[in-house]
């Protein structure tokens, strides 16, 4: 086993173990104009609760902030390739225990073979 | 009994709220929102969030008497979100575009728009204002500046 593949399945077996700090959520993929319908689906991920942060640069606006780990594969998380920052959103409550509701990934902190690190607001 | 100002406010965003509902045929806005304190709206493409600036006294347009006459100036911020998909080839500067025509569009609409069903004096455009695309969406926002009097001792009623 390569080290790329180790990267990969540690991914899914360790760091998104829902007995450890991974938790199910909903993804919901953007339907691009002509694109084939894309159906939700539960995955697992880490979902990093940020304090609220401003929106607008004077500060009229507020939103959460969240920093949201996801396995890069097409089935048990999102992968690289078909992730859309322009309008794909995720399902979690805002709060731990809170009810789910969706939220807009709005930028790809960081990626690797392994994980995607997504910033939702 | 509703401040004046405020009702101002719930009719710039009534008016705002037809564009989401097919007002225009260019601009399809998601939605049209007023921020609470712990806002839990999301981004979303083609949004608008509608924001009670400052409110300033006009001296110049207040005037003196039992009771004395209080001009405000209510600088209304019309933010507007996009979003597109990341296989989306339309300028920002596209929907930036059909975004502000329709807001200034529906907002005028009426034939004395700018006094808000007599509520208000005067209402003036100022420069659209684009925000820096760092936040992982596009934002542009227009400055609308309401003026409306009230008297001094109450802000509750319109003084014409």
């Amino acid at each position: 086993m390569t080290l790329r593949d180790s990267i990969s399945d540690d991914a899914a077996g360790v760091f998104l173990n829902n007995d450890e700090f991974s938790e199910t959520v909903t993804y919901y993929p953007h339907r691009y104009f002509g694109d084939a319908l894309r159906s939700p689906r539960s995955i697992k991920a880490v979902v990093i609760r940020e304090e609220v942060t401003t929106l607008t640069e004077n500060g009229e606006v507020t939103s959460p902030l969240f920093q949201v780990h996801v396995a890069n594969d097409d089935t048990i998380g999102i992968s690289s390739v078909e992730l859309d920052t322009g309008g794909d959103q995720i399902s979690f409550g805002i709060r731990d225990g809170e009810a789910s509701t969706r939220r807009t990934i709005v930028r790809l902190l960081t990626q690797d073979s392994g994980m995607l690190v997504l910033e939702c607001r | 009994m509703v401040p004046v100002g405020e009702r101002i406010a719930e009719k710039v965003f009534q008016r705002l709220q037809r564009l989401a509902a097919g007002f225009s045929s260019n601009t399809i806005v998601s939605e049209v929102i007023r921020p609470k304190m712990f806002n839990e709206e999301t981004p979303k493409h083609n949004q608008i969030v509608l924001v009670s600036g400052d409110l300033e006294i006009d001296e110049a347009l207040s005037h003196p008497g039992n009771p004395a006459a209080t001009a405000w100036v209510q600088n209304f911020h019309i933010h507007c979100h996009v979003i597109p998909s990341e296989k989306d080839p339309t300028p920002v500067e596209t929907y930036f575009a059909y975004l502000l025509a329709d807001v200034r569009k529906v907002l005028t609409a009426p034939t004395a728009w700018h006094n808000w069903d007599e509520l208000a004096i005067n209402t003036v455009f100022r420069n659209p204002e684009r925000a820096l695309s760092t936040g992982g969406f596009a934002r542009i926002t227009l400055p609308m500046l309401v003026t409306y009097r009230t008297p001094e001792n109450d802000p509750y009623t319109v003084r014409g």
